[in-house]
Order: structure tokens, then sequence, then C-alpha cells
């Protein structure tokens, strides 16, 4: 459905974006993970024809992004960063504008414009100023003009960034219904979001592409031989706790730290995958009270954690 | 509506459908089957869309043309006018200054019947001041809100926002130029002797010179995303432009100060205000609103290689 093939773009001297390489297949909803400034919406703007690139080609269902670029904006919808609207014009009239501009025909406009604002939630606001919406509200607005035309394929550049937790869990639900029938790609820098609606997930940073995989699968991969850290809370004398935690075969660096009068937190780091069991058992037998036990599990933050930092330094 | 009638009621539609399928050019019944459908309130569960109809093939001929696309931005910005409070101010300021100025100070305590005092107050002042007005947020606005990129990602030729863009504030323009009719009323019930001929030149002239400022104004927009600058660069290039008989002429030695003053503004616009219309004159203007609109769609279009 959409296919990238080696697009750079520089803005003047400084590239935004590198050789970066990747195909969508009809239907599947694609996470575009990157801190602020990675070159997400760079890709994305070139995706949509709004910008063009320095050298490289991109198509979306079988059109060129630069040769063809009419047919290809006929086909995608569309969520900017910003979200912008045209704040004087009422919701039903902004999406009405959006299907003239987008060639749907006047037969079909009414039931496009009654289904989107359907799947968007917004039946309560049809007629209300989009001026005068909230940040969520504003979100969903955007969301259905991007599918107003029934488009092929949805970009959408950061669709939860400044939404509330609940308006956030919204827009995701939202988004993961659109999945169904739409081909998605969205941008995000928050990783929780990516792991929660997409299937698979490309991390970009300074430009390039460091990973791509399903989300679940990227953190086994990353995580495998790499350290794995055990956190407990034990009441005692510290430098006894430490001695009878280090005694445990596999444990590599502990630190312990005060936590409360008379309690420690001990951090544990091993290359032994779940060594919980055995510190538990050790510190109970050594006749301290074990108040806490937990294993911190790689998870795709710090998969992109390292990635970033790596490539960063 | 109860289920039961919703459900005949979609049985129906589709027997339609399945009729029109069967015998394709159905013009005359076209327009009037989807209607029926389509004043449902909204609310209710949306019922299929409809097949191709003879409107529907009548537009994708027309939508090819980019006429739809074109008018649907003129109109937004038309009424966007509308709502926002500069749109209010120009046509307040427009309307005072046009009956304080041009009819109050010149006729009634001129004691003159003519125009010349309502013409004066357009080419001097809406020209150059309140054009700008009116077209510096078309463009700068979309560019600074984000919804340049919601345009220009949708299926719009640049030529198309621009002559939409254009079509817009021209429109706010000649809706403003046709309030001042009322003054040639007035002048016709009261006085005699008025030269109908030179006013119609006149206004011809007008609406020539305006089409030309406002696209001017529309290209000084395109140029910033601030509209106070783009108020500015269109205030510069109108007098600039207006005025260059007087100003770079002044300036300028013998032979090329005739230049000068044959492509100021105001000089082929002199013609009109004496009841002449002049084809070099007309082809100057137009010359003028294509020249600007051509240079604009251009800016747009140089997002692409930057």
């Amino acid at each position: 459905m959409i296919e990238v093939q080696g697009l750079t773009k520089f803005y003047d001297e400084r590239p935004a974006i590198q050789d970066v390489t990747f195909s969508v297949p009809r239907g599947q909803v694609l996470g575009f993970l990157g801190p602020n400034g990675a070159g997400k919406s760079t890709t994305m703007r070139i995706l949509t024809g709004f910008i063009g690139a320095t050298s490289g080609s991109a198509s979306v269902g079988g059109y060129d992004v630069f040769k063809q670029s009419l047919e290809v904006r006929r086909r995608v919808g569309y969520l900017p960063e910003t979200t912008p609207l045209y704040n004087e014009m009422r919701v039903d009239g902004f999406l009405k504008l959006m299907c003239k501009l987008r060639g749907v025909p006047p037969s079909r406009r009414r039931a496009r414009i009654a289904e989107a604002i359907e799947s968007c939630g917004l039946e309560e606001r049809r007629t209300e100023v989009i001026g005068r919406l909230s940040r969520g509200l504003r979100q969903r607005v955007g969301l259905a003009q991007a599918i107003v035309h029934e488009p092929d394929a949805l970009i959408l550049d950061e669709p939860t960034a400044g939404l509330d937790p609940g308006q956030t869990r919204e827009t995701r639900d939202l988004i993961k219904q659109l999945g169904r029938r739409h081909t998605v790609i969205l941008s995000s820098h928050i990783l929780s979001e990516v792991e929660a609606t997409c299937e698979r997930v490309l991390i970009i940073n300074e430009g390039r592409i460091v990973a791509d995989g399903a989300p679940g699968k990227l953190a086994q991969k990353l995580g495998s031989g790499r350290r794995h850290e055990v956190q407990l809370v034990v009441r005692g004398d510290a430098a006894a706790v430490e001695d009878t935690v280090r005694a445990v075969a596999g444990v590599d660096e502990v630190t312990v730290v005060a936590e409360g009068a008379d309690a420690v937190r001990v951090v544990v780091t091993t290359a032994v995958a779940d060594l919980r069991e055995k510190l538990s058992r050790a510190v109970i037998l050594g006749g301290f009270g074990l108040l806490e036990v937990q294993e911190r599990a790689l998870s795709l933050e710090d998969v992109f954690l390292q990635l970033t930092a790596a490539e960063g330094s | 509506m109860s289920k039961a009638a919703r459900r005949k009621a979609r049985a129906r539609q589709r027997t339609k459908q399945l009729a029109k399928a069967a015998s394709r050019p159905v013009a005359p019944v076209a327009p009037v089957a989807p209607k029926k459908v389509e004043r449902r309130p909204a609310a209710q569960p949306v019922p299929e869309a409809s097949g191709p109809t003879g409107a529907d093939s009548a537009y994708a001929l027309l939508s090819r043309t980019g006429l739809p696309r074109v008018s649907a931005i003129a109109r937004r910005d038309f009424t966007a006018l509308f709502v926002s409070p500069v749109g209010w101010v120009v046509a307040g300021l427009f309307v005072f200054l046009v009956s304080g100025f041009g009819f109050i100070a010149t006729v009634l305590a001129g004691q003159q019947a003519t125009m010349s005092g309502v013409f004066g107050v357009i080419t001097n002042f809406l020209m150059v001041v309140l054009v700008p007005l009116l077209t510096m947020r078309v463009l700068a606005e979309e560019r600074s809100q984000g919804t340049l990129e919601l345009l220009l990602t949708s299926p719009v030729r640049d030529w198309e926002l621009t002559a939409g863009k254009w079509v817009g504030a021209f429109g706010f323009y000649v809706m403003l130029l046709a309030t001042t009719v009322v003054y040639v009323v007035i002048l016709r019930v009261y006085a005699s002797g008025l030269d109908l001929g030179l006013i119609g030149a006149t206004y011809l002239g007008l609406v020539l010179v305006g089409a030309a400022a406002v696209a001017i104004g529309v290209l000084a927009s395109s140029l910033t995303r601030n509209q106070i600058v783009a108020f500015f660069i269109a205030m510069a290039l109108l007098l600039m432009i207006w005025y260059a008989g007087y100003v770079i002429g002044f300036f300028v030695a013998p032979p090329a100060n005739q230049f000068f003053e044959y492509v100021g503004g105001w000089n082929r616009f002199q013609p009109f205000s004496l009841g002449q219309a002049a084809l070099r004159d007309i082809v100057y203007f137009v010359t003028l609103t294509f020249g600007a609109l051509f240079l604009t769609t251009r800016v747009l279009a140089s997002r692409r290689w930057r």
C-alpha cells in the first residue's frame, strides 16, 4: 500500500531524514516512533505531498507521491500534528468543505459526513463552532476530516499529543477502530501508545530508521543478552542485608538505599533471567522482613532509550 | 421511524438503484431519487449511499476543470470575512469614508452632482489601504494556522487554491463597490445631466483595478505567515505600482520617466475616469492580475523544492 525507498530530505544543509526505506501492507497499523525532531513529521509531509524530498521515491496505492500527487492526495487522509481547523466554521460545515475539496460527489456527501461524524463520536457537536470545542473534540474533528473522503490510507501525525488521559484513551480506541478499515501510519513519541495501538513499530532517530518490528518482538529481541534488574524492599540492617544479597549466586551488582526508618531498597543487577525466588528466599532465611520484590522487564521504552541514546552519542 | 419502515425504505432504495443500473442514462429520474434519501435527519443511521447519478457524472466532469474546488475555497473565504472582524471593519470604514468624503463633502457641502468624490475615496483609500486589509489574511493566516497543510494535502491544485482565494476577496471588493451604486441612483433622481457613460466606464475601470489590487494582495499574503507583514508588503507594492509614474518617474531622468508614467496604474486608470475604456488599459490590468496570481501559484509550489 505504502512504499518508501531511500527517502532523503535536506533542509538547507541539515538532513531531516536520510535513506528512509519501509513498506506498509494494506490494512496494517504502523507506529512511527521517535523523539521530537527525529523526522517523523517530515516523512509524513512527504507522503502526503505537502513537501518534496531531496532524493528517493515513495508511492501510495501504486501512485508516485511526486509525479501523481493529486491521485495520492485523493487516497490519503491526513491529520497534521497541530490539528489545523477553520475555527470559525461549524463541524458539519467544515466537513462539507473538506468533502468538496476532496472530490466527494454531491450525492454521497451527506452520507459520508454522517458516517465520519458517527465514527468520531461527534453526533452531539455537529452544529457547534469548531473554535469553541475542547482539545479532545478538536482532535476528533481532525480525525473526521481525515476519513470523510474514504481514503485508503490514513496518516496521523501525533494524534494524541496534548490530550488528557481520558481523551487519549478515546482517541486510541478510535484509531484502533479505524485501523480495521484503513491502512494507518501514526507517529508518536509516546511508547505505550504505539505499543497499545500498532501492529508494527518503526523507530526513527536523527532521520534514520533504527528498528522495525512488532512491539513485543522488538523488546524481546533487544532484551536478550542484556542485564536484568530486581528491586527488593527489605526491613533490616543495611550492611547485613547487602551481605546476604551478595551471597546469592548470579548477583553482579548491588545498590542499597535507605527506604523509610528501618528498611532498605536493594537494586540487584544480574545476567540471569529471574532471580526473584532465590533472592527472596535468601532474605527470609537471613531473618529479614521482605516487603517487596519486583523484576523490571525490559519494555519498549528501554529499547527506545537504548537505541536513541546509542545513536545520539 | 420504526425498524420495519426503515427496512422497507432501504429495500425501495435498492430496487431504485437496480433500476437505475439497468438503464444508465436516466438523467430526469436521477436528481429526484437521491434527494428523498438525503433529506433525512442525519442523526439516524445513514442509508447506504446511492449509486452514481446523473448529477454525479456531471460533477465528475466539472471537477476536472477544478471549478468546484475554486468555488468551495472562494465561498469559505468570502463567508469568513463576515465572521471575522476584519470584514466588518473594512466594510464599515469604507461606507463611512464614501458617505462622508465622497458624498456629504463633495455632493452636499460642495454642491456638485458628481461621483468623483466617491470614486476618489475608492482609488485613494480602498485600493491602497482597504484591499491589503482584505487580502492580508488569505494565505498568511492559512500558513500560520497550519490549515494550508490541510488544503495542500487535499487534491487541490496550487492554481485552484490561488484562484479560490482571489475570487473570495475579489467578491467582497465587488460587493463594497456595488454599495456605491446607491449614490448613482440618488444623483440620477435629484440631479440632471449625469453622464452615465462616464460613470459606467469608471466602474469598469474600478473593477479591473480592484482585480489587480486583490491579486497583488493575495501574492503579498502568500509570501509570509505574518498578516501584518503581508499588509505592508501589499500596501508597498500597490503604492509603488499605482503611483509609479509620480514616484519613480519623478526621480528618473527624462526618457526613462516616460516609461514609468506609462506603466503607472494611476495613469492607466485615468482614461476610464474620463469615460474611455481603451483595450490597452484593460489588457494592462488583466495582465497585472494574472501575473500576480501566477506568481502566487509559483510561491505555493515552491514548498516542493525548498
